[in-house]
């Protein structure tokens, strides 16, 4: 149990993160960093590096980030103090290419704009759409 | 306890080294040292290395340029040569180098500096056993206490 004043670590739930990276940019130590692969954002938390400024939890639009009621994090190497999130990117609607943007992203945006049709097309099906038109 | 120390025949050596830190966790860890005193385990600790041979080595701070070349001369004037069976590694800048992690006046932390001190072959500094990361900016003085504790439980036997 921690007075209400000082922050804990932040943990990240993985069903709300749709991998924008705004937690990652605002982040003073770099401790929160975005790896993007071709089909998946990694979102990786090293604990080390962390010092509990709790900036993370103010960035992040979707409130993914929570901070938890525990400081001081123990371990016996640096891997073991790494927190990992895989997001997995949006797939285009005819072709199934991975788009830039994460599935959860997409699913807010429709969310959002519900008559924005095209919005789950990669670059080169919407070419071929537009010459097709 | 006179039984166990008797047993040991030594009491456990700590080798404490302060790498340019802001003196935050340095507080929180004699804090912890009054608290370890309250378990009746007897512990020295020195600020300067004048052996080859330490149990346990506490090392606070990012290690910054400065202090790398006051480390490093310690442990030239140690013989070069400095075992340690645990390395207690505490707050955030010891861990990982914290804010200063890519700064230009530190190392960024213990294990740039054991990768530095490998390459520039000045001394040498091994751990025997574990290394522990306590985290926090600045770590509690309870966590560091249980630490310190269990250790020397275990060097006691």
């Amino acid at each position: 149990m921690l007075f209400h004043s000082i922050r804990g670590v932040p943990a990240i739930d993985p069903e709300k993160c749709m991998g924008c990276g705004a937690c990652a940019s605002k982040c003073p130590t770099d401790s929160l960093t975005l790896h993007r692969t071709r089909d998946s954002i990694l979102l990786e938390l090293n604990v080390a590096r962390c010092i509990r400024c709790a900036y993370c939890a103010e960035a992040c639009p979707n409130n993914a980030i929570t901070i938890e009621d525990k400081y001081t994090v123990i371990g016996r190497s640096r891997e073991e103090l790494a927190i990992r999130v895989i997001v997995p990117l949006a797939r285009c609607d005819s072709c199934g290419e991975p788009l830039r943007h994460s599935a959860r992203e997409v699913e807010l945006a429709r969310e959002k704009v519900p008559d924005l049709n095209v919005i789950k097309l990669c670059d080169k099906c919407k070419v071929k759409r537009v010459l097709a038109r | 306890m006179q039984t166990q120390e008797a047993k040991l025949g030594t009491v456990p050596e700590i080798l404490y080294i302060n790498s340019g830190s802001c003196n935050g966790c340095d507080i929180e860890l004699l804090a912890a040292f009054v608290e370890l005193q309250e378990t009746g385990l007897k512990f020295n600790v020195n600020v300067e290395a004048r052996k080859p041979r330490y149990d346990i080595l506490v090392i606070t701070g990012p290690v910054t340029a400065q202090s790398f070349c006051r480390i490093s001369r310690m442990l030239r004037e140690a013989g070069g040569r400095l075992e340690v069976e645990y390395a207690v590694l505490l707050g955030s800048c010891a861990c990982g180098g914290g804010i200063w992690y890519d700064s230009y006046a530190t190392l960024g932390g213990f294990d740039s500096f054991l990768n530095y001190l490998r390459r520039v072959e000045e001394a040498e500094l091994t751990i025997r056993k574990e290394k522990i990361y306590i985290t926090g900016c600045p770590v509690r003085p309870r966590d560091v206490a249980e630490t310190l504790r269990e250790i020397l439980e275990k060097i006691y036997g």
